[in-house]
């Protein structure tokens, strides 16, 4: 090979590394509207929230590991389904993260935006694909355990506890909507 | 004979030769930083389970060392009696840290039983005694400049646009015309509280993991540092020769 043909070499193979990284990178990966389009078909779907009462504080908690950030939490829906961004810090930022559930199972699990330098790997599909058709198990916690990525521990830890705060919620706004109508 | 004879004195050659004098003297001298840094190695192999990163150092001294200063208050507002104000992309409320990663606060006004802040690209809903009930960033192109009131709506002033922001559903909507908008007003919060946010934002500025790992490779000290983490890595390079040296001279 000469000299010429290694320097090409060289410099392509740096341009593909450049874009691979760049690719990579931490950022918006997909906005609030894009996911609730993707996720409800359309932009605008029905909203309601979740108030952190005592008990649901305490399953929360629980669950995450620490209190919740917020008093109440907003989630969007259609006839069947609900959809959730949740915003969980990995190591020191937060993941924002679009979950749909749907008859009690997670329908699809996606990463809306990663603020950190590293774990980004989370958001691939041979990862983010484990989280699909999982249920709540005993005690409330996940029914199959999530394999982890090396070097993203953290994030793959945050991205499982949202799941599994998406599945506990879901499962509330479910009761207490048969509770409603059972009371009228 | 002969040969009980020559052991001592090849012993005392080989006590006498350069490179055991060497390694002893480099061996002793540089125990110090191998110790160091054979330690924080081993506490940084575990930072996560350790949790070193969301645990800090608030000391002035360390603090110091890395020329941190308390952030300055960017913008700051008042509402019903309490000051919510931004610095180093942190909300704080009466100079407790209430939010992260949070951009300039544009405003704070009042509305039915809540507090309503908006920031750059957010809304915060706060009640009365300051605790977050809900932040929303809404899909708009511009950043918001200003956040009023005309006594029932929250205004937002958004690319001098106006916007009414609707706290239950947490959406914008256009509503050009709205007359009447008193308009939140900066203000400077107190000494004691500008105190407080410095407290609280240094408090987590400077992590156990940061300085550890600063420590391990010799950062913690400004050039200098590096150039000590340099030798005692030529040091520990230079005692791995000699000692396998000796132990086949020996042999």
């Amino acid at each position: 090979m000469g000299s010429k043909s290694l320097i090409s070499l060289v410099f392509v193979v740096s341009i593909a590394l450049y874009g691979a990284l760049a690719i990579a990178a931490p950022g918006v990966y997909q906005t609030r509207t894009e996911f609730l389009q993707e996720a409800l078909g359309t932009e605008k779907p029905d909203s309601d929230v979740v108030w952190m009462n005592a008990e649901l504080r305490n399953v929360v908690t629980k669950v995450l590991g620490h209190p919740p950030a917020m008093l109440r939490m907003r989630y969007w829906y259609d006839a069947s389904r609900t959809a959730w961004i949740i915003d969980e810090i990995g190591k020191e930022k937060p993941i924002t993260l679009g979950i749909v559930v749907e008859n009690q199972e997670i329908q699809s699990f996606s990463v809306l935006q990663f603020r950190e330098s590293r774990g980004w790997e989370i958001r691939y599909p041979f990862f983010t694909n484990q989280f699909a058709a999982l249920r709540l198990g005993k005690s409330r916690s996940m029914s199959q355990d999530i394999d982890g990525i090396s070097g993203a521990t953290l994030s793959v830890r945050a991205a499982t506890r949202s799941a599994n705060l998406a599945l506990v919620l879901d499962e509330y706004t479910k009761r207490r909507t048969q509770a409603a109508a059972t009371t009228r | 004979m002969n040969t009980l004879n020559e052991e001592p004195k090849r012993q005392q050659r080989l006590g006498k030769h350069w490179a055991r004098r060497t390694h002893r003297v480099l061996g002793v001298s540089s125990v110090t930083f191998i110790f160091l840094i054979s330690l924080t190695g081993l506490v940084l192999n575990h930072a996560d389970t350790l949790k070193l990163s969301t645990h800090y150092i608030s000391g002035p001294v360390m603090l110091g060392l890395y020329g941190i200063d308390a952030p300055p208050v960017e913008t700051a507002f008042e509402a019903r009696g309490v000051i919510f104000a931004t610095a180093d992309n942190k909300l704080f409320a009466n100079g407790q840290l209430m939010a992260d990663e949070v951009e300039a606060l544009r405003g704070a006004i009042t509305k039915d039983d809540v507090i309503v802040l908006a920031t750059d690209n957010e809304f915060f809903i706060v009640t009365q005694s300051a605790e977050l009930v809900e932040r929303f960033a809404p899909d708009v192109s511009g950043l918001t400049g200003r956040l009023g009131t005309d006594g029932q709506l929250a205004v937002a002033d958004i690319d001098s646009h106006q916007f009414v922001f609707d706290t239950n559903s947490m959406r914008l909507q256009s509503l050009p015309g709205i007359t009447n908008v008193t308009w939140s007003q900066a203000v400077t919060p107190s000494q004691q509280q500008v105190a407080n946010i410095a407290a609280t934002s240094l408090g987590k500025t400077l992590s156990w993991e940061r300085v550890l790992s600063d420590l391990h490779s010799g950062r913690i000290l400004p050039t200098v540092g590096r150039y000590l983490a340099d030798i005692t890595a030529i040091c520990l390079l230079y005692l791995c020769v000699t000692g396998i040296f000796l132990w086949f001279r020996r042999r």
